[in-house]
Formats: C-alpha cells, sequence, structure tokens
C-alpha cells in the first residue's frame, strides 16, 4: 500500500513537472512543426494548401464563389485554402505581423482593412503585386485604390471595393425644410460647408437635427487636409482645417444641430436617428456603409435571425415603404469627397518562395483584375468596384432593396464621380493615434476648452506616442 | 534496522517536497522573472515593437526612456488619476467591510441570514470588470438612466449632453472598485475578526465595555494585520488599476471623460501598442510603476508593522549604552 502510494505521489509530481515543461516549451514545438507543415504543404493528397488570414467573414462567401467557378477548376484541383478568421483589429495585426516574420507560419494570402492596410503594405514580407505575377492596368482604377498600399512606387495590394463616400439624407424633412427633396435640389444647399451650417440653421428651426454627434463631420474633413499627420516620422497638423473642423462641429453642437453633444457613431442613440426614432437630417455615409449600415438599422420592425449578441436583424421581407424610414432616402456627393474603409488584398513573399503564389495571384485577379467577375460579384452584393471600366457597366437593380431604399436612385451613378475625388495623401499608418487624439480634442473643445489647448492637446499626443514634434 | 529506515523515509520526504515545488518555480522564472529582467533591460533602450522593426535594431539609450515618460504630460496625468481613484475608491471599501465584518460577528446582534447576505455582497465580485464597465457606459451615455438623473437634477445643461466632469467620470470608477471588492474584503476581515479569542469579548463585556470600546480596544489591534494585508493587496492593485476604467476609454464611442480616467497600465498599454510602438519607453514606465508599488507597501509595512521587537532591541541597545556609561563613570 504504502509502496503503491509512493508511487501514485511520484507518478502525479513528474506529470505536473512535464506538464508544465510541455506547456513552456509549447512555442518551440509548434513553430518546428509547422515549419515541416510549411515545406512540404502539399502533404494533403498532390494539392497544397493556402494559407489565407482574414479579418471579414465576406473572406469565406468570395473564396466558395471563386470555387463554384468552372473557369478556376485547375487552381482548385491544384490547392487547398484554409481560412484563418480573426475579426479583432488589434488581435488581427498582431497575429499577421507575427506570422508574416517567420518563414514557416507566414499566411499565403491576406486581407486588411483601410484602418491597417498601409501597415501591411509597409512589412518587408508583403510581396509586391509584380512579384506574384499579378499585371494589372493601372489607368482602369481609382487611383486612391493602388495609392493607398503603395511602398515608394511599388504596388503592394489591390482592394476590389472603392469606399467612396457620400451623404445620405432624409427626402421627406428636405421637402419639408428645404422645399425640394431631389437629390439636385438638397446638394445645392449643401454643396460646401456654408452652405451646410445654413441649412443646418433651417433643420433647427423646424425642430430637426442636421447630424446625430460630434464625431460625424470627422472622416469628411480630415480627408481633405493638405497632408497626413505623420510624414516622414514627423508630427504635421493642417491646423487650418482641423480649426475649420473644431469650430464648425462646435457651432453646430451649440446651435442644437446635433442630436447629442457626444460622440454617437455606432451607439444606439446613432441608431435611433436612422430608423426616425429622433429626427436625424443626414449621415455621413459611404459605399459599403450604404448596404451594411444605415438599410438595416432605417427599419423597426426586424424579423431576421439574432446575430450572436441576440440583437434582431431586419430581414429582406422587412424592407417595406413605411417600415421605420425605409423608402425615405437620398444619396448625394455633400460637401467634400472622401473615402471610409474597404478591403485590400495582399499576398506575402513566403508565397512566392513557396510556389503558391499562383493562387493567391489567381483569387486576387479574379476579384480584382478581371472585369467580368468582379462585375459578377458586385451585382450580387450591390458592392463599389475598385475599377473604373466595371463601375462604368454597372447599374442598380431597380428590384434590390437598395435601389427601393433610395427611394429608387441608383447609387452607382452618384459614387462613380465621388470614387475619382479620392485623395488618400492625407493618410498615414498611424491614424488610429489620431482618431482617437482628435476624438478626445473635440470633446474638449465643445465642452469649452481654448482651441490652442486641444491643439496643444494633440500634438503633445503625438509626442507621447513617438512622433517628432517641431 | 529502524533508524535505517527512519533516514530512508526522511530523505524521500524531502525528494518529493523539491518535486512537487518545482512546477512554481519554474514558471515562475520563465513566466515572471523572465519578462521582469527583460522589461528592466528593455528600459534602457528604444526598442520598439518587432512588427514596426522586424530586425529589432534598438540601441541602449541609458536613462533617455525615464527622461521622456517623466516629461511626458500624460504620463503625469496618469500618475496622478490612477491613486487618486485608488483612495477614492479604497476609503469607502474598507470603511463599509469594516462596519459589516464587526456586525456579522457580533454574537449581540447575531444576524439573520447572514449566508444570504454575505453571497448578494460578494456577488459584484464574481462578474467580470468588462461587463460592469459596459453596464455603467450604458448608464451615463445619453438616455442612459444616470444619464437622465443628472438631467432632472441639472447637474448636466440638457439631454443631448454626455456626462463630461472628470470627477464624475473618476467617481464612477471608484464607485464601481468599491461596489466589485467591498464584499470580498469584508470576507476576509470576518476570518480575520473570527480568529480573535471570544474570551476577550467576553471578559470585556463583562466588564462593562461598550460594543464601541470593545470594537477599538480589541478587534481593531488584533485585525491589524489582516488589514495591513488588505492594504497592501487592494494598494498594489490599484496602482495597476485597468479593466474597468480601461472599458470607458476604449472603442469607437469612449466616454467623453476618458482622459481623465486614463491609469498607468492604460498609458504603458498605449505606448506599446500604438503610434509608433514605443516598448522601451512602455518598459520604463513599467519600471516607474514598479518602484511606485514597491515604495508604497514598504512605507505602508513600516506605518502598520509589528515594531516592538524593534522597540525592545533599542530599549536594550539604550540599556546597554547607559551600563557601559554607569562602568565609564566607575
Amino acid at each position: 500500500m504504502n509502496k503503491l502510494k509512493r508511487v501514485l505521489c511520484g507518478t502525479l509530481a513528474l506529470a505536473m513537472a512535464a506538464s508544465m515543461m510541455a506547456a513552456c516549451g509549447g512555442d518551440d514545438s509548434s513553430s518546428s512543426g509547422s515549419g515541416n507543415s510549411g515545406d512540404n504543404s502539399g502533404s494533403n493528397g498532390d494539392k497544397k494548401t493556402v494559407k489565407v488570414y482574414t479579418f471579414t467573414e465576406e473572406t469565406q462567401t468570395m473564396l466558395d464563389i471563386f470555387k463554384k467557378d468552372e473557369a478556376n477548376k485547375a487552381i482548385v484541383d491544384k490547392y487547398d485554402f484554409d481560412i484563418v478568421l480573426e475579426a479583432t483589429a488589434s488581435n488581427y495585426i498582431q497575429k499577421v505581423a507575427s506570422a508574416l516574420s517567420s518563414d514557416a507560419d507566414a499566411p499565403d494570402l491576406f486581407l486588411a482593412d483601410a484602418d491597417y492596410a498601409q501597415q501591411f503594405a509597409a512589412y518587408e514580407n508583403t510581396a509586391s503585386l509584380a512579384d506574384l505575377g499579378i499585371t494589372l492596368n493601372e489607368s482602369d482604377y481609382y487611383t486612391y485604390v493602388l495609392d493607398f498600399t503603395s511602398v515608394d512606387g511599388v504596388r503592394k495590394g489591390v482592394s476590389h471595393q472603392a469606399a467612396a463616400g457620400a451623404v445620405l439624407y432624409r427626402r421627406d424633412i428636405a421637402e419639408e425644410v428645404l422645399g425640394s427633396g431631389e437629390p439636385e435640389e438638397v446638394q445645392k444647399a449643401m454643396s460646401d460647408w456654408t452652405k451646410f451650417e445654413e441649412t443646418a440653421g433651417k433643420m433647427v428651426d423646424k425642430g430637426y437635427y442636421m447630424i446625430s454627434g460630434i464625431d460625424e463631420l470627422k472622416r469628411c474633413f480630415m480627408n481633405n487636409r493638405d497632408g497626413a499627420w505623420v510624414q516622414d516620422g514627423k508630427y504635421y497638423c493642417d491646423t487650418a482645417t482641423v480649426t475649420q473642423y473644431l469650430e464648425l462641429t462646435k457651432r453646430l453642437a451649440d446651435s442644437k444641430a446635433t442630436n447629442y453633444v457626444d460622440k454617437t457613431q455606432w451607439t444606439p442613440n446613432w441608431y435611433n436617428g436612422m430608423n426616425g426614432t429622433s429626427n436625424v437630417f443626414c449621415y455621413f455615409g459611404c459605399t459599403w456603409y450604404l448596404h451594411y449600415t444605415i438599410k438595416p438599422n432605417c427599419v423597426l420592425t426586424k424579423t431576421g435571425e439574432a446575430d450572436k449578441d441576440g440583437n434582431p436583424q431586419a430581414a429582406e421581407a422587412d424592407y417595406v415603404d413605411g417600415n421605420g424610414t425605409f423608402g425615405k432616402w437620398g444619396l448625394i456627393p455633400g460637401p467634400a469627397g472622401y473615402f471610409w474603409g474597404g478591403t485590400w488584398w495582399f499576398g506575402s513573399k513566403q508565397a512566392v518562395s513557396r510556389g503558391t503564389s499562383e493562387a493567391v495571384a489567381a483569387v486576387i485577379s479574379y476579384f480584382c483584375v478581371n472585369d467580368a467577375s468582379m462585375e459578377a460579384y458586385m451585382k450580387q452584393t450591390g458592392d463599389f468596384p475598385s475599377k473604373k471600366t466595371v463601375a462604368a457597366k454597372l447599374t442598380s437593380d431597380t428590384n434590390s432593396s437598395t435601389y427601393k431604399f433610395l427611394a429608387g436612385q441608383d447609387h452607382y451613378v452618384l459614387l462613380k464621380d465621388a470614387a475619382d475625388k479620392i485623395n488618400v495623401k492625407t493618410c498615414s499608418q498611424y491614424d488610429d493615434t489620431f482618431n482617437t487624439a482628435l476624438d478626445d480634442a473635440t470633446v474638449a473643445f465643445v465642452g469649452g476648452t481654448s482651441l490652442e489647448d486641444v491643439l496643444q492637446d494633440i500634438e503633445d499626443a503625438a509626442a507621447s506616442a513617438g512622433f517628432t514634434v517641431e | 534496522m529502524a533508524s535505517s529506515f527512519k533516514t530512508r523515509a526522511k530523505l524521500e520526504k524531502n525528494y518529493f517536497g523539491y518535486i512537487f515545488i518545482a512546477p512554481f518555480f519554474i514558471t515562475y522564472l520563465i513566466f515572471q522573472l523572465t519578462p521582469l529582467i527583460n522589461t528592466i533591460r528593455y528600459s534602457l533602450t528604444n526598442a520598439k515593437a518587432w512588427y514596426m522593426d522586424p530586425n529589432q535594431n534598438f540601441d541602449f539609450v541609458g536613462l533617455d526612456q525615464f527622461k521622456a515618460v517623466l516629461e511626458d504630460k500624460f504620463f503625469k496625468e496618469a500618475y496622478y488619476n490612477t491613486p487618486v481613484m485608488w483612495i477614492m475608491g479604497f476609503i469607502p471599501q474598507i470603511l463599509i467591510a469594516l462596519l459589516l465584518a464587526s456586525w456579522f460577528t457580533n454574537e449581540k446582534i447575531r444576524v439573520k441570514g447572514q449566508g444570504f447576505f454575505k453571497v448578494v455582497f460578494y456577488m459584484p465580485n464574481i462578474m467580470t470588470a468588462a461587463t460592469i464597465g459596459i453596464l455603467f457606459l450604458a448608464f451615463i451615455r445619453s438616455n442612459g438612466f444616470i444619464h437622465n438623473i443628472c438631467v432632472s437634477i441639472g447637474y448636466v445643461k440638457d439631454e443631448r449632453y454626455a456626462i463630461n466632469s472628470e470627477w464624475f467620470g473618476r467617481g464612477i470608477v471608484a464607485f464601481i472598485n468599491f461596489w466589485m471588492w467591498y464584499g470580498q474584503t469584508m470576507i476576509v476581515l470576518i476570518a480575520g475578526i473570527m480568529g480573535i479569542n471570544p474570551s476577550f469579548f467576553e471578559a470585556a463585556s463583562i466588564d462593562g465595555a461598550s460594543g464601541w470600546q470593545s470594537f477599538w480596544k480589541i478587534t481593531m489591534p488584533l485585525v491589524k494585520p489582516i488589514l495591513l494585508y488588505s492594504l497592501v493587496t487592494s494598494l498594489i492593485g490599484g496602482w495597476q488599476m485597468f479593466d474597468v476604467p480601461n472599458m470607458f476609454a476604449e472603442g469607437d464611442n469612449h466616454a467623453a471623460f476618458s482622459r481623465d480616467v486614463t491609469t498607468l497600465v492604460m498609458y504603458i498599454k498605449k505606448l506599446a501598442y500604438t503610434g509608433q510602438f514605443q516598448v522601451g519607453k512602455a518598459c520604463a514606465a513599467s519600471v516607474l510603476l514598479f518602484a511606485t508599488t514597491a515604495v508604497c507597501s514598504l512605507i505602508l509595512f513600516y506605518i502598520m508593522g509589528d515594531h516592538s521587537e524593534a522597540k525592545a532591541k533599542r530599549l536594550e541597545k539604550k540599556r546597554a549604552k547607559q551600563a557601559a556609561m554607569e562602568g565609564g563613570d566607575y
């Protein structure tokens, strides 16, 4: 008995120690393990594995479309696609960054949101389009799409969509306050910031709010500065534009033209303006925002399946006039052009050395280069293409809910021009830091802090984040 | 025969003991001590996160990073916010916990349904800080119930305005910390008070001591070590405060007062994960935080600690000195 106890005791202790050691050694063993799989990634039958890293569920849908197309049979027979999804931006960035630095773990194909696409493009192991064997006619594209992810003139990534910004407004309110709900007339009343403010005054007189919160105009103004926040590691502030933005926002807030004197984007208060619970006249949205954000949130009765948080979603059958504000919206270019978000596709240098670049190039070309397949995808989703040549061919399907949502307005017509005006000279890979600083500055300025102090705060935030301030 | 058996048994016991404690030391060595030493090493460099600088070409820059941190306005703000919010939460926390603990252990009162109350008071501690943070964020947002109260009593101009007051923000964070932790402190103090020999209380009451007197003369001196334990753990936790205030400061729609509730750990995180990803500067700030926590704990130990031994030593020295002087006189 005693012996048994001793043996049991010893085994337990060893097991504990061993499990400890195993856990500690985890990093090494796993990386060397996948190192093997990376080297002979063709071990799965005759097929090679293409590792795909993404932040959006849309990628799975897109790859399914790619696989279904008979034209891609040669690639599909030769390669398997292994998708890794990580939706949280900060986690995704770290995941891609760490994987890219290792030959074994690096993804072959990876996607990026506009917020960090420039950062990904800057990574050493991100392959250029030429390395991957992708040839494209640059003049076919909206210039910003390729410029955005170019590093020292080398084209590194490409997007299938252009996320041109526009202004969405309530036709019924426009008719009551401005006399006409038609886009041409409303655009005349909002063609620059002076007129925008005048219109805001009229809205207040009739008891409506011009915009939802004090962060609504941010993207539009920031895309129209004369330079990025950071240039060659040095902080740069287009003081004139930033001041104009802050002062306009404060005047709107003080004159009761904003529904809330608070940041409202992505909060319930923001959505309440969309569905008519509170009367907000306009929203600054873009191509994807149209289907993804405002249309599903403009209806009050939602009968669709609940999302993972338990909130009911709008079903196609809910898109009928009279449900919330559905069918009461119009789309205009607004006071200034801008863009918001977008998805960029990249291949890694490891894909080239592993010999999977053929598949990577095929997928990217299918969605981002070939006119026919790009057009088919855009028609299916209502998204807006990155190529002018494709955009020229597209018109809105008159049976689609988007068409009805805009009361019979073809959004492609308008966005075609808007996408051409996008300027990415104002973007840097550090914009995240400055968006936060600017939000804080807006809150402080609207709350009564002096302009000098809030501009100083932005500058101090830049210094704190490690940029040279002169 | 008998003696040889004894030695063998003793040897084996020792042997197994080391194996059992080995996992802790190995884990500590790899996951705590190594990062700790590395933090100090990196604090002397201008290192950046390795995805900004894949080849890790950094230089040793001496104490430059410490200088940069100390000159940083946001560090100073965080260094002020953190202890202020801790103190605002800890004072009510320890007072309420002491009060409840002495009630629950008082033989004269005999509170009914003690188990129920203990569970209820402890409950907030079980929820994650993130959950509570999101809950309160919804309360204070326009149309939230705290916001509505603020509007109706005139604290906020009208319902369009966000609550944008630094002391309100710090108060909310302090309140959440108080509410989450007073139950835990209460349980610890109850255990401490239960450990006091009941005959002390009995004797005191026979001698005619009031409840108030026996609390101050018996309970307080005897739970002092437990109080010190609560104070030190809470102090360390306080300097490292992160999860609750971070809920008010992160994301697309952080609270208007986010800057006034920024703590040191939030500041460190911001340095390491945004902007230029300044790992070196973040490490320097971490070392300063470590030093602050260590100094505060040592001071507390000194103030609250048991000095009777030292006193006795001093007394003995004095006596010895006196004796020597007397001897000299002779």
